[in-house]
């Protein structure tokens, strides 16, 4: 509709202006030429009228002329008639020959004279310059009539002479006698053909101009050129005739001659009398009279045209510099762009003027839309990617995706589906996706997507309660897990399932449920034995607490009683040897009860309590004091020392490590025993128990931990070796570490941590007493 | 009439049995000391039954030393029924035990003994626990008055 009214619209436009811009340009060309040419015609017209003008003022300065030589030849022709009139062989009748003679030769004088004569009073002619035979009586001649009734001179019409045969105009004169009685006319015939001709041999007339004398009736007296032809012809139907006489003055007229030669006509009466009244016409023609002029409109024509051309040549080379070929470069990038060359650009200046601005326009428009064009493509192929993918997953997924819409045709059947299931796609696609179900079950499944169909939920995993069933091709079930999904496009609802065989699963499922049966079975079973060890070790170490401890007090109490009881009686060898006995059984009590704290540590149950170890630290070396006051031991036990743990363990522990201390530096002098900690690493605490005592050798410490190991000789230093594994474990239990560092003679060092909440107190303080136990206050015992 | 102080020793190991009576000799504590082999002997002799039927169950030892490891009625069910009999309840019971279980401590103080003593090893140490106990329970122990 549109287009059909925009075609209705652009005709008309297109009918006014041309379309190309070639074409407009020229049309403006010719608007500007326009005027030039319509200045050039007025200016035509002007001059044209000028020159009629001026060939109307030429002609009429010419009958003007004429009019005048005209009448100066009247009054010559009347002078002439006077003299003559005196003359005797013209006032003799008897002097006929006489006349005949002088007339004659006065004729050979005067060449506008036709005839010279004397006619008798009875009209007889007389005498005549011009021979004649027969006798002429003019008695007819108007001139002749007119001369004896008004007895002067007469000037007569125009006329043809009988004797001369030539137009003319006879001027007459009466002759009388003495007695006033008339005796004849004398008379001239003026011959004004020739008379005519002269004065235009004198006037210069353009070439064509006629001159014409006419009479009232429209007769033509004299006419130059070819009086023969014309003269004595009346011609009252011509125009210029009707025009001199309706209009009876001076007057112009343009109008065809009788030759058929356009010219300009000027008329004006002249007469000699009131009664004899002429009419002379100079007619140029319009040819040359407008010669000039139409010259002159030639040249300025050609001139104009000459500049029209230069200035179309011009235009049509400038605008193809200027306006076409921008406008090409702009079509041609705008043909390509269109085309679908996203990088074609004018390629033109984007500086000044409107196609610079257009041309920039345009670039930037195609800059843009080629950005555009690029991100779109971008994006695109980012689609078509994502499609790839998408297809790629879809067709590689090992899962069954299936594709239904409302009514539960299938729509899409993938290659996991095939597997699973073992139909083709085109044996599937279009039918209800009751046939991949157990017949039994496609009802209520039916049902189920129904539901799904119609519901809120976008996602859901069927068959949470009960497993699905999937039929195959081959009428075989299997357990499946499906997910069905619902997507609307376009008011189309679709919903994917995907669906996973886990026959397997469902076999491993059962394979793991049986060996989980079966592991906690053996669990239970092991627990119970566990159990039954467990109550046996109770039981051996209760016994071990219990019944080993008894022989061995009975051995000591009954060797104790030897002693005592049979003093005197046994030699010192037996002595000996029962001491020897005590002291055995007695270590072995010690191996026993510590063997038993080893034991307690590890199966007690642990406590998780601040403990301030500083504190119990200071308590045990308390004990230790009472139990050996005589010896001097110097102590130093950083304050605020405490962490979490349990209680006992804990002080187990530092009754080991403290113990330990003690005991190596029996045989120190100056002994010192410091219970301090620093900073670790990582920020916590790291807690020590040092002294300067026997120390050991570093090729030892990794057994130093173990269960009955013992650096030194029981001589030395009792022990069971057990302590500093007891001290381990309780370390171990609160989830410390601890090593230890010593030299023979140099003392030891035990580092632990115990991280649970530990804090290590005025470091500052420590280090204080660390610089003072390094000054050297420690000595070095001697190896041993 | 004071009724004469004497110890009951609840003993199944006949060397712990005369190293308790060594111990008590060498201790100057010259008390009579009766000696049951087992709890149910222990049992029968306080309350006056079986073997010791028609003995005076209110003349109660002045302390009961009572190992814990005994066989057919053990010291822990020992100190049970004592507790449970109103005639027993307040009977001083120290428990003279080898084994320093800590369950066994518990255990025993829970059920009411008076004290709890490990026999050690080293018999000059049992002669001074020996001799410690005796001067406490038969010397500074003033009993509860009998009903």
């Amino acid at each position: 509709m549109a287009k059909a009214s925009g075609e209705q619209h652009a005709s008309p436009v297109r009918w006014l202006a041309p379309s190309g811009l070639r074409g407009r340009l020229l049309l403006l060309i010719a608007f500007v030429l326009l005027p030039a040419f319509g200045l050039i015609l007025y200016t035509f017209a002007e001059q044209r009228t000028a020159a009629a003008d001026r060939a109307r003022g030429d002609a009429l300065w010419l009958i003007r002329l004429v009019a005048a030589e005209h009448r100066a030849l009247m009054e010559s022709a009347q002078q002439q008639l006077l003299g003559l009139a005196q003359l005797p062989f013209v006032t003799h009748r008897n002097q006929a020959a006489l006349c005949n003679r002088s007339f004659a030769g006065m004729l050979r004088h005067q060449p506008h004279y036709a005839n010279l004569g004397v006619i008798d009073p009875d009209g007889n002619l007389r005498c005549s310059a011009l021979p004649f035979g027969a006798p002429v009586n003019l008695a007819d001649r108007e001139y002749f009539r007119r001369a004896v009734q008004t007895r002067g001179i007469v000037i007569g019409d125009y006329q043809v002479g009988r004797v001369t045969g030539k137009s003319g105009i006879n001027v007459a004169y009466p002759l009388f006698d003495s007695a006033g009685t008339l005796t004849g006319v004398v008379f001239v015939a003026l011959d004004m053909a020739s008379w005519l001709a002269r004065v235009i041999a004198k006037t210069p007339l353009p070439e064509g101009s006629t001159l014409t004398v006419l009479d009232p009736r429209g007769t033509m007296l004299a006419r130059h050129p070819d009086p023969d032809r014309w003269v004595g012809k009346t011609l009252p139907s011509a125009p210029l005739v009707q025009a001199i006489l309706t209009h009876n003055g001076e007057g112009t007229t343009e109008s065809r001659g009788v030759d058929g030669v356009e010219r300009l006509y000027v008329y004006t009466p002249f007469a000699f009398s009131p009664d004899n009244k002429v009419y002379i016409s100079a007619g140029i023609p319009t040819a040359v009279a407008y010669a000039d002029v139409d010259r002159m409109l030639a040249r300025s024509l050609v001139l104009l045209a000459i500049i029209a051309t230069v200035v179309l040549l011009a235009v049509r080379w400038g605008s193809h510099i200027l306006v076409l070929r921008p406008a090409a470069a702009l079509i041609e990038a705008a043909r390509k762009f269109g085309g679908g060359d996203l990088g074609a650009r004018t390629g033109m200046s984007h500086a000044g003027g409107e196609f610079g601005r257009l041309a920039q326009t345009f670039d930037e428009m195609a800059t843009a839309l080629e950005a555009r064009d690029r991100r779109l493509h971008a994006v695109e192929d980012e689609r078509r990617l994502a499609d790839a993918r998408f297809a790629d997953i879809l067709r590689n997924a090992p899962d069954a995706v299936i594709s239904i819409d409302t009514d539960q045709k299938i729509l899409l059947f993938n290659r996991g589906a095939e597997a699973i299931f073992g139909y083709r796609p085109d044996e599937v696609v279009g039918r209800s996706l009751a046939m991949l179900l157990p017949a039994r079950h496609a009802a209520s499944h039916g049902g189920q997507v129904r539901r799904f169909a119609a519901g809120n939920e976008l996602s859901r995993e069927m068959g949470a309660q009960r497993d699905i069933q999937g039929r195959r091709k081959d009428g075989g079930e299997f357990p499946a897990v499906v997910t069905i999904s619902k997507l609307e496009h376009n008011g189309e609802t679709v919903m994917t399932a995907i669906l996973r065989d886990i026959t397997e699963r469902k076999r491993a499922e059962d394979e793991i449920r049986r060996l989980n049966a079966d592991l906690e079975r053996r669990v239970r079973e092991r627990t119970a034995q566990l159990t039954a060890a467990n109550r046996e070790l109770e039981a051996f170490s209760y016994s071990v607490s219990h019944d080993l401890r008894a022989p061995l007090r009975a051995i000591d109490g009954f060797s104790q009683a030897l002693v005592e009881d049979y003093a005197g009686r046994l030699d010192d060898q037996a002595d000996d040897y029962l001491q020897r006995v005590r002291a055995a059984t007695q270590r072995m009590g010690q191996l026993i009860d510590d063997l038993l704290r080893l034991s307690r540590v590890t199966r007690a149950e642990m406590r998780h309590v601040p403990v301030d170890l500083s504190t119990l630290a200071a308590e045990i070396v308390a004990e230790l004091r009472k139990s050996a006051p005589q010896r001097t031991v110097e102590t130093v036990i950083a304050p605020g020392l405490t962490t979490r743990g349990d209680p006992a363990l804990l002080r187990v522990m530092l009754e080991n490590l403290l113990g330990n201390a003690w005991k190596f530096t029996g045989r120190t002098e100056g002994a010192r025993i410091e219970f301090a900690a620093t900073r670790g690493d990582n920020g916590e605490p790291l807690f020590r128990v040092r002294d300067n005592g026997a120390g050991f050798d570093m090729t030892y410490v990794d057994k130093l931990f173990g269960t009955f190991q013992r650096l030194h000789s029981p001589d030395e230093f009792p022990g069971t070796g057990i302590g500093l594994a007891t001290v381990q474990r309780v370390v171990h239990r609160h989830g410390g570490h601890i090593h230890a560092e010593g030299a023979p003679g140099g003392g030891a060092t035990f580092t632990f941590t115990l991280p649970e909440d530990s804090q290590y107190g005025n470091e500052q303080q420590q280090q204080q007493e660390d610089q003072e136990t390094d000054n050297g206050r420690r000595e070095v015992y001697p190896a041993g | 009439m004071a009724e004469e102080k004497y110890i009951l020793l609840v003993e199944d190991n006949p060397d712990d049995e005369a190293l308790t009576l060594r111990a008590l000799k060498k201790n100057n504590i010259a008390n009579r000391v009766v000696v049951a082999r087992d709890g149910a002997e222990a049992l029968d002799f306080l309350f006056g039954r079986g073997a010791h039927a028609g003995r005076n169950p209110e003349n109660t030892p002045t302390v009961v030393l009572l190992d814990l490891k005994l066989p057919k009625v053990d010291g822990l069910e020992v100190l049970k029924a004592l507790r449970a009999d109103d005639r027993t309840r307040i009977l001083p019971v120290v428990v003279l035990t080898s084994s320093k279980e800590e369950r066994d401590i518990v255990a025993s103080y829970r059920l009411g003994a008076n004290s709890f003593i490990r026999k050690p090893v080293d018999f000059d140490q049992f002669i001074a626990a020996i001799g410690d106990l005796g001067l406490y329970w038969l010397v500074l122990n003033e009993p509860a008055p009998l009903r």
